[in-house]
Order: structure tokens, then C-alpha cells, then sequence
């Protein structure tokens, strides 16, 4: 050891120290000493800090300093993987891999609870996604986005009206925009009672016959509804879905022609609608309105929410569509009530008029913005608990740093280690996490509608819809190709 | 391998110095012999870069007082062969010539 006031400055040795790692960087520092000391001898005792200043202003000093760091690169490359540096870019990534994946068995605590903290919170943080999603999807039918709602907006407070039956009657035969036009109650429900006596509650649409030509979407067996059976007299039917058929017809071939109360009156079933057809929400029957549409009569269902929507001719962008619905508004507001003048027509993507959001969509609602931002807050208060019980067991492992520090482990070996070490935990617990949001986005949630199913990106929910597959490929998953 | 100048003389000094040729006596030894007055760190970044391309090896050496190891250098048989290879281009070069 030097004698005191005989070594270069503190400052300078810590740079020095800094600068030539390992064991040959004390050889360098002592050989400094050495000559820092007989310039000390031979010049008068200020120029010191000089002499230093010009050490670290010489190239070599730069380049030893790389030079020793290669140096124990190579030599911390022979002691673990035994080999040379030429394996150690691969070695290391794989030993740092291992230490991780054994940290995590040291810690189950810590383990479970980054696995547990992260599968819950990415679900809730990729919510609003999901939710965006289902809101501003296009319909999985035939032609999906040329089905449009027609609606009119109150400009002062920005709602939609519940259309009335003379509206529907009034657009359909006006509107040259659209092939069909078609009006459906929403979110409406029927107690079905079965010709065995089994009493199922189903959510249910009453709609009009041209609800079935407007989507496109031709039944499984029997057929749909025809404007026959929406005339005043005509006998009861309903159409149900495919999974009322399986579950409370026991998926009788023969169910045509089988009668089933609902809400009291006995119907007749004329056809069933493909696996997981049930529009406009989750409905699972469909009956006629039998409304006498047109003829001013009362609905049969007072205080149902009702939509209008349609089928775009092939061609008609929605704005022409919506031009031409304004000018229809005009003259109808001329003919018979002024109120009409103040409302705003506006022909609206389906997804966007059921959930009756503004015409630029869910994602540009400040209720969106606001579940967005809760989400994205629980997804950051997750990450850094799971950073913070991270930093925790690190921070208990000072003493095994040190003795790895004194057996000469470099600052960014350690550091790589512990980055490695928190990647593992981290990829486990994403993993965990995002494995479950798909789970979770997969689900068939009640409050879901049943386009979800087709329209997520979970690994489940990928695919065609079974009534947009030709016959031919009814048992594949692949989009129907042929015209 | 073709050898520089300084990583000739540095060689000749580890050489020469035989079991004490470490950092401080080498940077003396090119003084004291060939009149190479260079700087600690030129010397090491020397010693290095022979070890890095096998021409040396080291390995640490405690001295007799019981103190602080230290790094002595040795030339590995590659170390031998490109010195011998140097001297003998150097001496093919010196053939035949002489000062006009």
C-alpha cells in the first residue's frame, strides 16, 4: 500500500478506477502511482492535478480502458462457459435465463403474486379494447358494411330518437338508397313455453318480414319470416335460433310445424336460423310484428326500444344515402309536423345505432376515453407493484452482489443478470396475463352481442360465421370462396 | 502476424525480463534498454493486445514479501514464431544495404 500523500489525488483514483476494471486495472492504477509519484519528485508539487488532467486527456488511456474491458470479458467468457468469446454472446443470455427461471422457484411468493397482479390487471388494461372493438365492428352477414341504421338525432342533446312505425313505413317507401328497410324491437324478452312444458325465458326481436332479406342470411331449416305472416289474421309463427332449437327442442329434425307458447300465444315454428345467428343482440326467436305497418295502427308491443335499419344499394356511399334521407325529412316535415325540421337525419354504420353512440363512433365518446384512461391507470399501478416487488428481492440480495462483485463480476454482468431475471418474471406474468385477457375476450359474456363471437381477435373467435360458409365447406373454418 | 515496433520491443523486454517481466519493469526495461520512454498505459494497452491476439500469456505471481500479486507475462510459442518472423524479414530487408 502507498504511504498516504504519496498516491495520485482521491479524484483522479476513482476515475482511474472506474476507467481499468478487474485485477490488471489495480496493476495499471499502482504503475500510475508509481509515475504520478516521480513526476511529483521532479516538479514542483502543484502541477500534480496537471499530470492528471493530462492522463485522462491522453488517447491510451481511453484505449486501454477498452482494451481491459475486452480482456475481462474474455476471461469471465472462459470461467463460465469455458470457451472463448466467440460462444459468450450466446452463453451469457442462456446462463442469466437460467438463473431467472430457478429465481422464480425461489420465490414462488414473488412469482404468484407478478402472475396473479399482471393476469388481472392486463385483462381489465386491454378492456375498453375489447369493448371498442365490439362496438365498431362491422356484421359478420353478407355485404356487413352496407348495413346501416336510419335514425334521427336531436341536435340538442345529441340523442337518438326511438324511431316511430310511421317513420319506418315513411323512410321505406321513399328511400331509394336502400335495397331493404327493415324495423326490429330490441332487447326484448318472451317467456317460451314448449309443446313438452318446458319454460325457457329467451330474449326475442319482433320484426318485420324484410328483417330477413336485409340481412341475407337464409335459416338452417324451414324459412324465415314472409310478409304473409306480418298481415293482420295471419297464423302465429316464429323462426328460432339454432341453440333454442338444440336446447329446448332437443334439436328435432322435425321441429317445422311444432307449436310453442310465447308470451301466452301459441306459435307455430317455420324455421330455425344457423348456429350463432342471433340478431339484432342475442336474440334467439324472431316473430312477426303484425303491426299493419303503414296503416297507422298501434304497435302490439308498447314501450319496446325499436331501430330501423337497411341494406345500402350496391354503389351508395352513406352520405349520398343521408342526403337523400334529409330531403325525405324536409318533405315530411313540410306534409305533416314541423318538429321533424329540427331533428337530424343521420344513416349510421348498425354497431354504432344500436348502442345509439355518435356518428363518430364509440371510440370518440369521452365514457371511452375515461374507461380507457382506468384502464390504462390499474394496468400502470399493476406494472409497478410488479416492479416494486421486483426491486424488493433485489434489493435483499445485496450481500450475494457484493461476493459476486468481489469475485469480479462486472457492473453490467450484474446489471444484465438482474434485467434478464426481471424479464422472466415479466414475460411469465404477461404471458399469464394476456393468455387470460384472450380467455376472457373469447368468452361469450351476456353483455356481449353475438357478433363479438366473430368479430374479437381471441384465438377462439377468429373465423366466418357458419352462415357465410358454402355447403360445401360447412365443416371447415375457412371464408366460403366460392360466388 | 505482423508485429508493430513497440510490441517487438515489449516482447524482447518479456523475454529478456524472463519471471519478472510485469508492467512496471517491462516500461523500465524499454527505457533503461532501447531508450523507449513511454507512458503506463501505452505499455499496457501493448500487453494486452499481445495477450488478446496469443502472442503472451500472464498469469498473477505473489512476490516474496507476501504482497499484492502481480501479473507476469510470458511469450506462448506463437509469441516465439512471429518474433523470430519479424526479426528474420527485418534482417532480409537489412541484406545488401548500406549507407551511400
Amino acid at each position: 500500500v502507498s504511504e498516504p500523500g504519496r498516491q495520485t489525488p482521491r479524484w483522479i483514483r476513482r476515475i482511474f478506477r472506474q476507467l481499468f476494471p478487474g485485477r490488471r486495472g489495480f496493476e495499471v492504477l499502482e504503475d500510475l502511482d508509481r509515475e504520478y509519484l516521480e513526476f511529483s519528485a521532479r516538479h514542483p508539487r502543484g502541477l500534480g492535478w496537471g499530470w492528471c488532467f493530462a492522463q485522462l486527456l491522453r488517447p491510451d488511456t481511453w484505449r486501454l480502458a477498452l482494451a481491459l474491458r475486452r480482456v475481462r470479458r474474455i476471461e469471465e467468457s472462459r470461467q463460465i462457459v469455458g470457451r472463448g468469446p466467440e460462444l459468450y454472446s450466446l452463453a451469457i443470455p442462456w446462463l442469466d435465463l437460467r438463473l431467472g427461471l430457478r429465481m422464480l422457484v425461489k420465490h414462488p411468493g414473488l412469482t404468484a403474486v407478478a402472475v396473479f397482479a399482471l393476469g388481472v390487471g392486463i385483462p381489465i388494461g386491454l378492456a375498453p379494447a375489447h369493448v371498442g372493438r365490439v362496438h365498431e365492428t362491422t356484421l359478420p352477414v353478407d355485404g356487413g358494411r352496407r348495413i346501416s341504421v336510419l335514425r334521427y338525432v336531436d341536435p340538442a342533446t345529441g340523442h337518438p330518437q326511438s324511431p316511430f312505425i310511421d317513420d319506418f313505413a315513411h323512410w321505406r317507401d321513399r328511400l331509394t338508397s336502400f335495397a331493404t328497410v327493415a324495423f326490429t324491437s330490441i332487447r326484448r324478452h318472451y317467456n317460451l313455453v314448449t309443446d313438452g312444458g318446458l319454460t325457457v325465458p329467451v330474449q326475442g326481436a319482433a320484426v318485420t318480414p324484410s328483417f330477413f332479406d336485409t340481412l341475407r342470411v337464409p335459416p338452417l331449416l324451414g324459412r324465415p319470416l314472409v310478409p304473409a305472416d306480418d298481415l293482420p289474421g295471419a297464423a302465429a309463427v316464429v323462426v328460432i335460433s339454432y341453440d333454442l332449437w338444440q336446447s329446448a327442442m332437443n334439436a328435432d329434425p322435425a321441429v317445422i310445424g311444432r307449436t310453442a307458447r310465447i308470451g301466452g300465444v301459441p306459435r307455430s315454428v317455420v324455421g330455425v336460423m344457423p348456429e350463432g345467428f342471433r340478431f339484432p343482440y342475442r336474440d334467439r326467436l324472431w316473430l312477426p310484428l303484425q303491426g299493419n305497418v303503414g296503416a297507422g295502427e298501434a304497435l302490439p308491443y308498447p314501450g319496446a326500444g325499436w331501430l330501423v335499419f337497411g341494406r345500402l344499394e350496391h354503389g351508395v356511399a352513406p352520405e349520398e344515402a343521408e342526403a337523400e334521407f334529409s330531403a325525405v325529412r324536409d318533405r315530411w316535415a313540410n306534409e305533416f309536423s314541423e318538429q321533424y325540421a329540427r331533428l337530424l337525419p343521420q344513416v349510421v354504420p348498425f354497431t354504432i345505432g344500436l348502442y345509439g353512440h355518435s356518428r363518430l363512433g364509440a371510440l370518440a365518446e369521452p365514457q371511452y376515453l375515461l374507461l380507457q384512461i382506468l384502464g390504462l391507470l390499474v394496468l400502470v399501478a399493476t406494472c409497478a407493484n410488479v416492479g416494486m416487488v421486483v426491486f424488493a428481492r433485489t434489493a435483499a440480495r445485496t450481500s450475494e452482489m457484493a461476493v459476486r462483485t468481489a469475485l469480479g463480476a462486472s457492473r453490467r454482468r450484474i446489471a444484465s443478470q438482474l434485467v434478464v431475471e426481471s424479464l422472466v418474471v415479466a414475460v411469465l406474468a404477461a404471458g399469464g396475463g394476456l393468455l387470460l385477457a384472450d380467455r376472457a375476450a373469447s368468452r361469450n359474456w351476456p353483455a356481449d352481442p353475438f357478433w363479438a363471437a366473430w368479430s374479437r381477435g381471441g384465438s377462439s373467435g377468429v373465423g366466418t360465421p357458419p352462415w357465410r360458409r358454402c355447403r360445401g365447406c360447412r365443416s371447415s373454418w375457412s371464408p366460403c370462396s366460392s360466388p | 502476424v505482423g508485429l508493430g515496433d513497440l510490441q517487438q520491443l515489449a516482447m524482447l523486454a518479456v523475454v529478456r525480463l524472463g519471471d519478472h517481466a510485469y508492467g512496471a519493469a517491462i516500461r523500465d526495461e524499454l527505457a533503461r534498454v532501447a531508450g523507449r520512454i513511454v507512458s503506463v498505459q501505452t505499455v499496457w494497452v501493448t500487453l494486452v493486445r499481445l495477450e488478446e491476439q496469443g502472442l503472451t500469456v500472464s498469469k498473477e505471481v505473489h512476490g516474496p514479501e507476501g504482497g499484492r500479486p502481480r501479473r507476469v507475462f510470458h511469450l506462448t510459442s506463437k509469441g516465439w514464431q512471429a518474433l523470430e518472423e519479424s526479426r528474420a524479414s527485418m534482417a532480409r530487408m537489412w541484406e545488401g544495404v548500406a549507407r551511400p
